[in-house]
């Protein structure tokens, strides 16, 4: 889960930022029916998902994004991590959208976030673009073009495919399913509150073999590996009493993956909303419940500008799943100080599963720990 | 005895035991220093202020592209290599028909692509929650100064009206636009947005750029202008302040010029005050002398006591100066708004390093002044100057070579004004007023010698009048300085009460000729910001409709770049009743000419300031690329300084797909009543509210308003030169007075009678006052000539036929010399006092 991304504005719009303020007053918003008063969509049970139709925008939700991250190496074994998500948050509801003849008065605005992580040079490069997409320069479409901004693409064809390129770092990517999308929470409806209606649709392609370029510093790599894919969209995912989240997206080199994740209240407890999916390497799934996995921190990293202390190595325990596993990050800055900042970087596992070694990677999110969110340093104060 | 104390018994205990003259000493210096200083904090309050209106928009762009440019061109300009930045503008003035003559300068602006050149924030308002969603959301919201938000009584959430054309909309305050040093009637709002509202859409008016390599742009100017319409104009930020400031840069320093004089006047002031200390202390020196004083010593003495007043007289001066300039600052506001560029100078700045000029040029003032008479106090014998019985004054020669002086500063004044003509150095026009001013002071021993002498010959019998008037001569010095001093005060009076006057008479004259219909016609947005909107052409046909009007005439402006200076075209369809009148005659041919295709005519000061000639051809940018045209005429024009360019409607229509028109103007048949169609106008046109129907009358009338108030600074230097001037006679006098203790007590003990005392000084207050007028008059008219035709000329390129007011400066004359003798009064009666047994004893 991916939940409270849409707070991730743009540094690049000061405006933007005044996010942080909407956002509290949307997620306090009552449940009105299945709009809000700004005539929203909300997230409910119940929500018919369709393939390839639900890979395209859904304009109706205020946020939503698409959200690519995945571990890539060389033939000769030289490890790279990358991000690429696009954003869409919107600003006129359905009920707003009055005809309007400027190119300016858009909908929504689209905005990304693209990171390369390099191990070897132990480097990390972050990218941020914003656009209202007032020349058709941004936006999101059903079919072979999903979303952009400028030359930042993402595409579904027979296969997807990524591109994204910022001062001399690039990736290229092509990237094959092997399996089906996973409905994540209830079929889909994934509540992100143990209260109220805080919710998202939320489906997620944990295995795509993925092929393709990254360049660095102009240097040209022929990488390949495997990519998690979230597809998530929302109107009134947060409570306000929550502080952020830690969200892990695993794929174990056994062919099963999981993704877990830990909302962070204010007080420091985590909220029991919390869960995780486990998909088999047969793409069946088995659910796990808040009080069915254990995660305890084991690593801090503290950001230079002593602003943040982000726990970037874990202790991963699913009983029910005989899963007793370290997560740990070969690169321990992968923050993204775009405005909002969130460590976001690639993170290997190690350990047994009924008492079979294991191994694998994967993502780690980490968010609420440092500027503009709420509750920061709960974690790092344990 | 240490200097200090020598100091302070013998300039401090003084000056407190004579407190009135020790005013009149300090304030002397004190009007000369706040007049400069106003000045200096309003030029500089004004040229922060329009700093501020180009930086508040423009101020981190390496370069502006402005004019009208289709918005879909712009990702184009984004790419342009070299360019690294950019972002679209939209600006629009509009007014609000709910405060009246009110404006709000409405930004565009693209949050997405303006980061790298915001010079504001948008910050919430009040309580209300400050949400981007609303920016972009709401088509009404608006991000407001808080002075604006503060003087209009909105809180967040409160809506007003804004008049946009016909049509008038509301705007809700959402945000508070917090802009350091911009102007209060800025307001921002999303680019979308304002597009829709103002119904600009596809329309932007400015694009701003940063370029990598800001010290060279051409190249990125040159692949830009490839790809923007022709129109266009490209500069820098800093090109554009910096014309801006040029634009107001004459208007400024004339008046520098005008406050430099009054502390000028200053010197003189202090030469009689110090003068009247020599005069009244020569005991004391007499005392110190013998007491072994060196003569550096009573010299050091006298300037301490110049220096002593002129501390006084600045640090009361910078008190005044900063209380004048807030007064100087509203009036200068509103003339540059008038005439240059729509600003509002909210906030007065102190330039410091101004403190420490005028404070130094104070000081400078007064030992300047004191220098002599203090080298006479040090010269002045022991014995001689314990003495009273001794001749005070030896009478004084008249020393040709002050006419000499005269007469070759006057052909310095004509030379430099020539070379100020010929190579255009505005410095140099200066430097011919200036010495305009010292011909007058330097004719001033001339003259009273001439006019002290003549009198006493014509008076021979009359003893009193004889007797005054050889007392004139006999202090010639002292009394030619007075009357210098006096006089550059009168002269200043003078020369600006006739510059005045010529400018009103031309501009009468040009409002014969060219204000000429019936009834004008704009929108009230662009009485406010000049022309920048448009007339409805609904309203064009509805007024063509009606019955009386005979014939209608129209005028638009446009901006447009000509040997790389920004040029107001105007284009006009006239009719024949109105026709320009032509430098060098020859209307009718000219006229004709102009009509020509491809023609355009240049107003005098344009023509001066790029330096065009009848028959020359210039390149004019138009839609359709640069085009040739002839320059069929100059004409003489008194609307604008910067000048126009004036081009035919049909010639326009040729280059440029434009119909439309910003002003109207409407003759009507003989015997209609102008009363009846305005009122109609008024009533029955919907949406008339937003338009100015004036007469004929109420035109002229607003001209004539602008005029005055224009002058206004003018009129309070003015003010300022006569109180001066009245403030130099009393000292005068004062002096004179005491220096004739002896004399008086002489005539009293011969029998004079206190009647007699008292003319005998009113008279000499009379004749003081009158050769200073007589000399204020004829500097006021060679200043009046300078200013006129050389300042005037070389700033401007106005020219205006020197006019003299005589019916407005005899009665200046009239008040001034009954000013002088009212100022005798006190020191006469000082004189007539029975009680002069004293000075008597003394001389025995």
């Amino acid at each position: 889960m991916k939940g409270r991304r849409q707070l991730f504005a743009s540094p690049r719009v000061a405006v933007l930022q005044l996010w942080f303020a909407a956002i509290a007053a949307i997620a306090g918003l009552p449940a009105f029916g299945q709009l809000t008063p700004d005539g929203w969509k909300l997230a409910e049970p119940g929500y018919e998902f369709s393939f390839p139709r639900d890979h395209g925008p859904h304009p109706d939700y205020r946020t939503e994004w698409w959200y690519l991250t995945g571990n890539l190496q060389t033939a000769d074994g030289r490890e790279f991590g990358y991000e690429l998500t696009f954003f869409r948050y919107g600003y006129r509801s359905p009920a707003q959208r009055t005809p309007v003849k400027s190119r300016f008065v858009v909908d929504d605005v689209k905005f990304a976030h693209f990171t390369v992580t390099d191990m070897q040079a132990n480097r990390f490069h972050v990218a941020e673009r914003t656009s209202r997409g007032a020349y058709g320069d941004a936006g999101f479409l059903s079919g072979s073009r999903l979303a952009w901004i400028d030359d930042w693409e993402l595409d579904f064809g027979q296969q997807f495919a990524a591109k994204a390129e910022n001062a001399g770092c690039s990736i290229n990517l092509e990237l094959d399913p092997e399996k089906q999308p996973v409905l994540q929470g209830q079929n889909g409806y994934s509540r992100k509150a143990s209260s109220g209606d805080h919710a998202s649709e939320y489906y997620s392609i944990t295995r795509m073999r993925t092929q393709g370029s990254v360049v660095i510093e102009d240097r040209k790599y022929q990488v390949s590996g495997i990519s998690w894919f979230d597809r998530e969209w929302s109107t009134n995912q947060l409570a306000p009493n929550q502080a952020g989240w830690n969200w892990f997206g695993i794929q174990l080199e056994d062919g099963s993956d999981f993704m877990i994740y830990q909302i962070r209240l204010k007080d420091g407890a985590i909220d029991p909303s919390s869960s995780g999916k486990w998909i088999d390497g047969d793409g069946h799934t088995v659910d796990i419940g808040n009080g069915e996995f254990v995660l305890q921190p084991t690593r801090f990293w503290t950001t230079a500008d002593k602003q943040a202390t982000y726990p970037i190595g874990w202790h991963l325990k699913i009983e029910k799943l005989g899963l007793d596993a370290e997560i740990s990050t070969p690169v321990e800055d992968q923050e993204l100080n775009v405005g909002v900042r969130y460590w976001e970087g690639c993170v290997r596992i190690n350990g047994t599963r009924n008492q079979q070694p294991v191994k694998g990677k994967g993502y780690l999110e980490l968010t609420g720990f440092a500027g503009g969110m709420p509750g920061v340093g709960e974690v790092s104060a344990k | 005895m240490n200097p200090l104390r020598f100091f302070y018994h013998l300039v401090v205990r003084d000056a407190l035991r004579h407190p009135i003259l020790t005013s009149i000493n300090i304030l002397s210096v004190a009007l000369g220093v706040a007049v400069y200083l106003a000045i200096q904090v309003t030029n500089y309050s004004a040229n922060r202020a329009l700093a501020a209106s180009v930086d508040v928009i423009a101020g981190r762009a390496n370069l502006q592209a402005e004019g009208e440019i289709d918005d879909a061109i712009f990702p184009e300009l984004q790419k342009v290599p070299g360019c690294v930045a950019a972002t679209p503008l939209l600006e629009k003035i509009v007014t609000l028909p709910d405060y009246q003559g009110e404006y709000l300068h409405l930004l565009g602006v693209d949050p997405f692509t303006d980061r790298e050149f915001r010079t504001f924030e948008v910050k919430k308002l009040g309580s209300q929650k400050m949400d981007s969603d609303r920016w972009f959301s709401d088509p009404s919201a608006v991000a407001v100064t808080k002075q604006f938000a503060q003087s209009h009584h909105l809180d967040a959430g409160s809506t007003f009206r804004v008049r946009l054309g016909e049509t008038v909309k509301s705007l809700r305050v959402a945000f508070l636009l917090d802009a350091p040093e911009g102007d209060s009637h800025l307001a921002a709002m999303d680019i979308g947005w304002l597009q829709e509202l103002s119904g600009d859409v596809g329309r932007l008016t400015s694009v701003l750029f940063r370029v990598s390599d800001p010290l060279d742009p051409a190249p990125v100017i040159g692949r830009l202008k490839q790809l923007l319409p022709p129109t266009v104009s490209m500069q820098t930020p800093q090109s554009r302040s910096s014309q801006v400031e040029k634009m107001v840069a004459g208007f400024q320093l004339n008046l520098s010029a005008l406050s430099m004089a009054s502390l000028m006047v200053g010197v003189f002031l202090i030469y009689n005050t110090v003068s009247a200390s020599v005069v009244r202390r020569r005991p004391e020196i007499g005392i110190l002398r013998s007491l072994g004083v060196s003569r550096t010593g009573v010299r050091a003495l006298f300037l301490a006591e110049a220096a002593f007043y002129s501390i006084c007289g600045v640090i009361l001066g910078i008190v005044l100066g900063l209380v004048l300039a807030t007064r100087c600052i509203g009036i200068v506001s509103e003339t540059i708004s008038n005439l240059y560029v729509l600003t509002s100078i909210e906030q007065s700045y102190v330039p410091w390093n101004q403190i420490v000029v005028v404070s130094v040029l104070g000081l400078v003032t007064g030992c300047v002044g004191a220098w002599v008479p203090a080298a006479q106090a040090a010269k002045l014998p022991p014995l001689q100057a314990l003495n009273l019985g001794l001749l005070i004054e030896r009478g004084q020669q008249f020393r040709p070579w002050t006419l000499v002086l005269f007469i070759a500063s006057i052909f310095l004044v004509v030379l430099s004004g020539w070379f100020a003509l010929w190579w255009r150095i505005r410095i140099l026009s200066f430097a011919s007023a200036a010495l305009a001013l010292l011909a007058a002071c330097l004719l001033s021993p001339s003259l009273t010698q001439g006019l002290g002498s003549l009198i006493a010959t014509i008076f021979s019998r009359q003893y009193l009048i004889r007797l005054s008037a050889q007392n004139l001569v006999r202090s010639l010095y002292r009394n030619s300085v007075t009357s210098a001093a006096l006089g550059c005060a009168v002269a200043l009076l003078v020369s600006v009460s006739i510059m005045i006057f010529s400018f009103r008479l031309t501009l009468d004259r040009w409002m014969g000729r060219r204000l000429v219909a019936d009834i004008f016609v704009t929108t009230t947005e662009n009485q406010i910001a000049g022309f920048d909107s448009f007339i409805s052409p609904n309203l064009i046909a509805f007024l063509q409709s009606f019955p009386e009007v005979e014939s209608m005439a129209s005028y638009r402006e446009l901006p447009v770049t000509i040997k790389g200076q920004e040029v107001t075209l105007g284009v006009t369809m006239e009719s024949p009743k109105n026709s320009p009148e032509f430098v060098g005659g020859g209307d009718a041919e000219k006229e004709r000419a102009w009509h020509q295709p491809n023609s355009v005519i240049a107003s005098e000061p344009l023509a001066r300031r790029l330096g065009l000639k009848a028959g020359q051809r210039i390149l004019i940018p138009t839609p359709r690329g640069d085009k040739e045209f002839n320059v069929a005429g100059i004409f003489y024009d008194y609307t604008s300084d910067q000048g126009l360019l004036m081009m035919q409607r049909q010639n326009f229509g040729r280059f440029w797909a434009d119909r439309r028109v910003q002003a109207v103007s409407l003759y009507l048949r003989p015997g209609s009543s102008v009363e009846a169609v305005l009122e109609r106008a008024r009533t029955s046109y919907p949406g008339a509210e937003a338009y100015a129907f004036q007469s004929n009358r109420e035109l002229r009338g607003v001209v004539e308003r602008i005029f005055d108030q224009t002058f206004q600074v003018t009129n309070l230097l003015r003010g300022i030169a006569l109180a001066v001037a009245i403030i130099g006679i009393v000292l005068n006098l004062t002096v004179i007075v005491k220096e004739r203790e002896r004399e008086i007590a002489v005539l009293r003990s011969l029998g004079g009678s206190s009647f007699q005392l008292l003319f005998l000084i009113l008279l000499e207050a009379f004749f003081l006052t009158l050769v200073a007028v007589v000399l204020g008059i004829i500097g006021g008219c060679a200043l009046a000539i300078v200013l006129t035709n050389v300042i005037n000329v070389t700033f401007f390129g106005w020219t205006i036929p020197v006019h003299f007011p005589w019916t407005d400066i005899a009665p200046i004359g009239a008040l001034l010399i009954g000013v002088g003798v009212l100022a005798g009064l006190f020191p006469a009666l000082v004189a007539a006092r029975p009680s002069n047994l004293r000075v008597l004893r003394s001389m025995v």
